[in-house]
């Protein structure tokens, strides 16, 4: 990498650091693994710097890296988490509103996502957070179409469950 | 699964990463070059593998991006993500998109940054010198032309031709929330002393008033349809739509989302924000009624339309991006991402290259 490369790829991760450090954060649950996540994919991204076309395709590069990243390591150190469908202790409904909710909501939430396995996690935050399409999570995980909506099924149905706050279902699949 | 829940998990991934802290990254990378080798190497048969794949996926993206140009038909795509360049120059393809920054804390300076087609990166409208600050700005339809207005009272006005450089002052004229029509020839403005809202031929020269408003309206928008003969214009009392002689056609609920990004290319619905309710809505410009829009997880504010979809500019300071949704709010899916650093929109407007039909 040289002298001018080297400036772009600072200014690639003064830029785009924060951002990509919250999607980790999400995939992983803990500051410090999403930090690692993101430093194994950005130095993936050096080795191949000089062949990236620009920055955005850069970008683009250490995300699909932190996809993928996140899901091997699962497989190899699978041993470590056991991920279940329901939260042991589902929430209780709450009598009425109170200011502590909003913190409370999220715990739980935060829980219920961990608990998730990484496929499952990776999946629903490539939809709902990335908001990439069925099709286009399908072609980044390397999965099928049907997969991704059995996964993503499965995950928002574990969500649900964790939290009864959230609504029921009302509507058709998507 | 319903899509209410889905919308309580988006909101709430959101969230939950608002708790990630920002990582000295660079001091990370540097430590780990000289301590151990980076992890891939210890796995070099994954090395080969994730090269094989990405090269899969760089086909797979190709195809998914010619599927979803099948679904809209905007001329133009965006690239996946948008950087800012302070010191590029404008290439000669057409100008797509315009970033405006909001100010910063030294000065009230609003930095605006075009993209042109092919390019991922955005290049600094430099200023002229001449209008200090801006309280509007947008890029025209055409991508020809890039509108500015300074902060004082008795704004100036300034059209810059992005592919000559020249700037047109339309002929000294001065004015809140300058508007230029679509076709370009036309410019609508609000006195902000008297509240007139008056009617610049741009070929003539001549200046008609259209509407007087009242004194003190500082707070006019307007929005071209996309056959530049009508316009909405808010005022004092709400939002109607007019036609090039001022008459009012049709009072509207709500307030204008973002000026003339506000119209479908269609010409048919308008995107409006209603105090009443406190929500988004789309507004059928044929009879004014108006369908709520929900507005995705995500701090979201909705900017204008690509084909028939809904764009919408969500997320915060680091992780601002545009997302589309359909009429309804649904189905969203990311358009671009905004690698701004600590820097936040105030606005961004588009050519009809990348709106679509109209």
């Amino acid at each position: 990498m040289d002298a001018v490369q080297d400036e772009v790829f600072r200014g690639f991760v003064a830029a785009r650091g924060h951002a990509l450090i919250r999607t980790a954060y999400l995939l992983t649950g803990d500051q410090h693994l999403a930090e690692d996540l993101v430093q194994t994919a950005l130095e993936r991204a050096v080795q191949h710097w000089s062949s990236i076309r620009d920055v955005g395709a850069a970008e683009q590069y250490v995300r699909r890296t932190m996809y993928r990243e996140n899901i091997s390591l699962w497989r190899r150190r699978r041993l470590t988490e056991l991920p279940t469908q329901v939260v042991p202790e589902p929430r209780r409904e709450r009598p009425a509103a109170d200011p502590t909710d909003r913190s409370t909501d999220r715990m739980v939430l935060r829980d219920a996502l961990m608990r998730l396995g990484r496929r499952q996690r990776t999946v629903l935050v490539l939809r709902f957070f990335e908001d990439l399409t069925e099709q286009q999570t399908a072609d980044l995980l390397g999965i099928s179409v049907g997969t991704v909506k059995s996964q993503s099924h499965k995950a928002l149905h574990a969500m649900r469950s964790a939290c009864r706050d959230l609504a029921p279902a009302t509507g058709g699949e998507r | 699964m319903s899509i209410d829940v889905e919308d309580q998990v988006r909101t709430a991934l959101h969230e939950i990463a608002d708790d990630a802290r920002p990582a000295p990254l660079m001091q990370r990378l540097e430590a780990g070059r000289g301590a151990t080798r980076p992890r891939l190497l210890r796995h070099r048969s994954v090395v080969g593998a994730v090269a094989a794949v990405v090269a899969a996926l760089l086909v797979a993206a190709l195809m998914s991006r010619a599927e979803h140009a099948r679904r809209i038909d905007p001329a133009e795509r965006l690239p996946k993500v948008i950087t800012l360049s302070e010191s590029g120059t404008l290439s000669p393809g057409r100008v797509l998109l315009a970033i405006s920054l909001a100010a910063d804390s030294e000065n009230d300076n609003t930095p605006s940054y075009l993209l042109t087609s092919n390019e991922t990166e955005a290049v600094l409208l430099p200023q002229t010198g001449e209008v200090q600050g801006h309280w509007t700005q947008h890029l025209s339809a055409d991508g020809a032309s890039f509108v500015r207005q300074g902060w004082q009272t008795q704004a100036d006005v300034e059209i810059v031709d992005l592919r000559a450089g020249s700037v047109d002052h339309a002929g000294g004229a001065r004015g809140h929330c300058p508007t230029l029509s679509p076709d370009g020839s036309l410019l609508v403005a609000a006195d902000y002393a008297t509240g007139d809202v008056v009617l610049i031929d741009r070929v003539s020269g001549t200046v008609n008033q259209i509407a007087a408003e009242g004194p003190e309206c500082g707070y006019h928008s307007f929005a071209w349809a996309p056959d530049s003969e009508r316009m909405v214009v808010r005022g004092r009392y709400g939002s109607g739509l007019r036609d090039l002689h001022g008459r009012l056609l049709r009072e509207l609920p709500g307030r204008l989302a973002n000026g003339s990004m506000s119209w479908s290319p269609d010409g048919r619905d308008l995107l409006m924000y209603r105090s009443a309710t406190g929500g988004f809505a789309v507004v059928s410009v044929a009879d004014g009624t108006a369908t709520a829009l929900p507005a995705p997880a995500g701090d979201a504010r909705p900017l204008g339309w690509t084909g028939d979809r809904v764009v919408w500019l969500v997320g915060g300071v680091g992780d601002q991006r545009l997302v589309t949704t359909d009429r309804e709010g649904r189905d969203r899916q990311l358009w671009t991402r905004l690698a701004l650093g600590t820097r936040q929109v105030d606005n961004i407007t588009w050519s009809r290259a990348l709106t679509g039909r109209g």
